[in-house]
């Protein structure tokens, strides 16, 4: 162990030094200047002036080729389960040619996706997994966004982040900080779930596994809300702007934290478990900082991805338990549901509705013939409610058989790699609730995100019944 | 929608433009394109203490990135390839196109190149950029031999710290005389001895004709059939200024691009500033293109004050300096055109002098070797418009509080 001091002679001077090398902020900065007066220049103006709300129609009134499922209000208006079905039913793997996010096939059928995921020769990740494009200007590169072996590279070093021992030490981590949040609930008036639950515990554990201040928790989360909201890449409410913004804060505060971790690794103390801490350690990615283009990629992957999925099912999994009472009984009737009930929860929100690839070659798939180059994407969220794979796939079910066997984690080489954290923090979440609350009533809302992406929630209201004394 | 001012290159122009916007009031954006990766830095240390290891790339930094966060400039690296007045845009090379409302010309110079066989071997280099250095670093070492195109400051400079590096150094100069384009003889005369004592070899009147090597450069090869080991070239044979953006968009460019009192350029919203320029100086009464930072930094204090709509007047004495082995050179004035000169100290055996320069009866330029008093006076003197005569500064019994008396 090195003494404060003699870190404070590495650190000071690291922190006030004027870097030769351009900082990343600043170079962030420089792009958001240029998408700035790019803008000025009115044919390239890309700004999204179409994404305005209006009432999703019947999806009984369209024809087959006017279906649009990358629409951002279909889910925000709860419309989007009558178009799956109607696709899966009638036109598995749909082609919609005039998408504002330009032509896409939509595979719906949960074999078919898979079909797709396992398939990473046929079909590639790159440059995106979103329907649209990066935000303008800002060019990002992320290992969920990556093929082979570039991808396996910087998955491995980030994956250790999520490894049995890491998750083993989290789990009295991740108990703490959910009774310290539940016991500071009101319980004698109704409150927003998703601000003082959801985004408070997922927005701790993600400080915790990034190595990031928890007093600054709230800025990972405005982050993650900002760069997930991008309208040209999700249909989301982000501006251009806000993007940039939240980019620029991100790089600084990161590359500080990477500067501040590098000058204690090179005074030969050990680093932690976090994962910068991690990223420094490994071979192939202790130079990342050097190349920002896949540091900003990487954290955003890590922000976004540790954030909005776990948030958006611990308020889905509220949400269901009201829409099926009779669940919540059979739960209190029987905690040792909690692990089943958790796969559950997964599958009936998948909170990130899809993945995109882009075809490497031909292919005929479900009938269709896909071209090389064309754009699909994998509707997670329309598979794990397949009937043909799933019995009585609208209903939430928390002691389904084989419950674990959805794909909201995605299948093949890029499936998530914070499953096992995500499920553990559900899982400690319910134990918790069960130990204190006898119900939770869900008393307004809740008010869906705009964005074809995030299937998210941004509030709910409940009120909480404490347990009667026993 | 807020205003922008693009500034093209990274310079030390660049980062004085930055703070004098500022200091002006311009409150709107500002983004700098460079080509190089790094902030803008101080490019003088680059042939001696960044070559000699005293200085890290991080120290020659001209403000830190604090600074350029603090005042919200944004950094973009990359090449403009066309300025476009009447549309008000530039052109990137990757074929972006970006609208400015304000524009700031800091292209600065290049390096001559030098076209002979052999002159892509590995091991030849140039000095103008860090990397310039980076590659010099890795090609010297004690004992090893150095061969140095061009006996001006930038050779000379170079000469002197891979001299202190334990290197054989040659110094080939195809003039008579080494600073012959800036000094009169008496001072190349100088500092041939201080680089003879040294044990520098400085050959004059020697032109490079190629050279030899397997890959990696091992001999220069002279006109007149002499051959030097090499195992590191250094070319030093001049700038040109980067002023073809300008002439391909239509802007006025004679000897570097013009630049009126105030730094506009012919063109409207664009200002010029640094080694780029070309301005008329009213103490020389003639155009001039200097290649100086004291140069960049003055104009950019006014191109800024232009770019706000305010008006300053560019008016500033040249100066200029140079550090070989101890000896601080400094330069006050132009000697150009000069009719006689005065010595002040012992030039023949020590190492602290002045030159006062003359023409007729008044004095022009004085270059100062390790005295930093007399330099002090001449700016004030020169700036001022003053004279002095030439015998009390030849008189080394007058201190130079008295001189500063003396003149008028």
């Amino acid at each position: 162990m090195i003494t404060e001091q003699q870190l404070n002679k590495i650190l000071i001077p690291a922190a006030n030094k004027t870097s030769a090398i351009i900082p990343m902020h600043l170079q962030i900065k420089g792009l958001h200047l240029i998408q700035k007066v790019k803008r000025k220049i009115p044919s390239l103006d890309t700004s999204m002036d179409q994404l305005v709300e209006q009432e999703i129609p019947d999806v009984d009134t369209l024809a087959l080729e006017d279906i649009d499922v990358s629409n951002p209000f279909l889910w925000k208006q709860d419309k989007w389960g009558s178009y799956f079905k109607r696709l899966r039913e009638e036109d598995p793997v749909h082609y919609q040619a005039n998408s504002i996010f330009g032509p896409f096939w939509s595979i719906t059928k949960f074999d078919d996706i898979v079909f797709v995921d396992k398939h990473h020769d046929l079909f590639s990740a790159e440059p995106a997994i979103i329907i649209g494009d990066l935000p303008s200007g800002l060019p990002a590169e992320m290992f969920i966004a990556m093929d082979p072996p570039k991808h396996d590279e910087q998955r491995n070093a980030a994956q250790q982040v999520v490894a049995p021992k890491n998750l083993k030490e989290m789990e009295s981590v991740i108990r703490g900080h959910v009774c310290d949040i539940l016991d500071n609930l009101p319980t004698d008036r109704p409150f927003d779930l998703v601000s003082n639950v959801s985004k408070e515990l997922t927005g701790r554990m993600l400080a915790t596994i990034l190595g990031f201040p928890l007093e600054r928790r709230h800025e990972l989360i405005e982050w993650s809300d900002v760069i997930g909201a991008c309208p040209e890449a999700t249909g989301g409410t982000a501006t251009n702007d806000d993007t940039f913004e939240a980019a620029f804060e991100v790089a600084k505060a990161f590359s500080g934290l990477w500067n501040e971790k590098a000058a204690r690794k090179a005074a030969g103390e050990e680093l932690g478990f976090d994962l910068i801490s991690l990223l420094l350690s490994n071979p192939d990615t202790e130079d990342m900082i050097r190349r920002p283009v896949e540091f900003i990629g990487n954290l955003a992957l890590l922000i976004v991805g540790g954030n909005d999925t776990t948030r958006n099912s611990i308020t889905g999994g509220v949400l269901a338990l009201n829409q099926f009472p009779e669940e919540f009984k059979k739960l209190k009737g029987n905690p040792k549901l909690i692990p089943n009930m958790v796969s559950e929860i997964i599958r009936w929100q998948t909170p990130l509705a899809y993945m995109r690839r882009i075809a490497k070659q031909d292919v005929e798939l479900n009938g269709k013939s896909i071209k090389k180059g064309d754009k699909l994407v994998m509707w997670y969220a329309s598979g794990n409610r397949d009937a043909d794979k799933i019995e009585n796939a609208d209903q939430f079910i928390i002691d389904r058989k084989n419950a674990r066997n959805h794909i909201a984690f995605g299948f093949g080489i890029h499936r998530c790699m914070g499953n096992r954290l995500a499920e553990m923090q559900l899982r400690i979440l319910w134990e918790e609730i069960l130990n204190r609350f006898d119900e939770i009533k869900v008393v307004d809302g809740p008010e869906r995100v705009q964005s074809n992406f995030v299937r998210g929630y941004s509030s709910m209201m409940v009120q909480l019944v404490p347990k009667a004394a026993s | 929608m807020s205003k922008t001012c693009i500034i093209i290159g990274a310079s030390h122009a660049a980062a004085q433009l930055i703070a004098s916007l500022r200091q002006e009031g311009w409150e709107d954006d500002i983004l700098t394109i460079g080509d190089e990766p790094h902030l803008p830095y101080h490019r003088p240390p680059l042939s001696k203490a960044y070559l000699a290891g005293d200085k890290s790339a991080e120290e020659l930094a001209i403000r830190p990135a604090s600074f350029y966060e603090k005042q919200s400039v944004g950094f973009y690296q990359g090449r403009v390839t066309r300025i476009n007045p009447d549309g008000k845009s530039v052109s990137l090379e990757d074929g972006q196109e970006l609208a400015y409302d304000k524009l700031a010309i800091c292209t600065g110079a290049r390096v001559r190149k030098i076209q002979l066989p052999g002159s892509d071997l590995s091991g030849i280099h140039y000095l103008r950029d860090m990397s310039d250095v980076q590659g010099i670093k890795r090609d010297m070492g004690a004992g090893k031999s150095a061969v140095i195109i061009g006996g001006g400051y930038i050779g000379l400079e170079t000469a002197a710290s891979l001299r202190e590096q334990g290197m054989n150094v040659v110094v080939l100069e195809m003039a008579e005389r080494i600073l012959q384009r800036v000094t009169p003889p008496e001072l190349s005369e100088f500092y041939t001895r201080v680089h003879t004592e040294h044990g520098v070899s400085i050959q004059t009147s020697v032109s490079v004709s190629r050279f030899k090597g397997n890959g990696h450069v091992e001999k220069v090869i002279c006109d007149d059939g002499q051959t030097f080991d090499a195992d590191l070239v250094v070319v030093g044979i001049g700038v040109l200024p980067n002023v073809e953006l300008a002439q391909e968009a239509g802007i006025e460019v004679d000897n570097g691009i013009v630049i009126d009192e105030s730094c506009n350029t012919s063109a409207p919203d664009i200002v010029a500033v640094g080694d780029c320029t070309n301005h008329f100086d009213k103490t020389y009464d003639c155009r001039l293109r200097l290649e100086s930072v004291p140069n960049a930094n003055e104009q950019a204090k006014v191109a800024a004050a232009t770019l706000c709509g305010k008006k300053k007047i560019y008016h500033s004495l040249p100066w200029f300096w140079s550090d070989q082995y101890d000896l601080k050179l400094q330069i006050a004035g132009l000697s150009t055109n000069f009719t006689h000169i005065v010595i002040r100290g012992d030039k023949d055996t020590g190492h602290s002098f002045a030159a006062f320069y003359f023409k007729d009866d008044n004095l022009i330029a004085a270059d100062c070797v390790n005295r930093p008093q007399e330099f002090m006076l001449m700016k004030k003197i020169l700036g001022a418009g003053q004279s002095i005569k030439a015998e009390y500064l030849a008189d080394e019994g007058k201190s130079v509080k008295e001189l500063m008396q003396l003149a008028g």
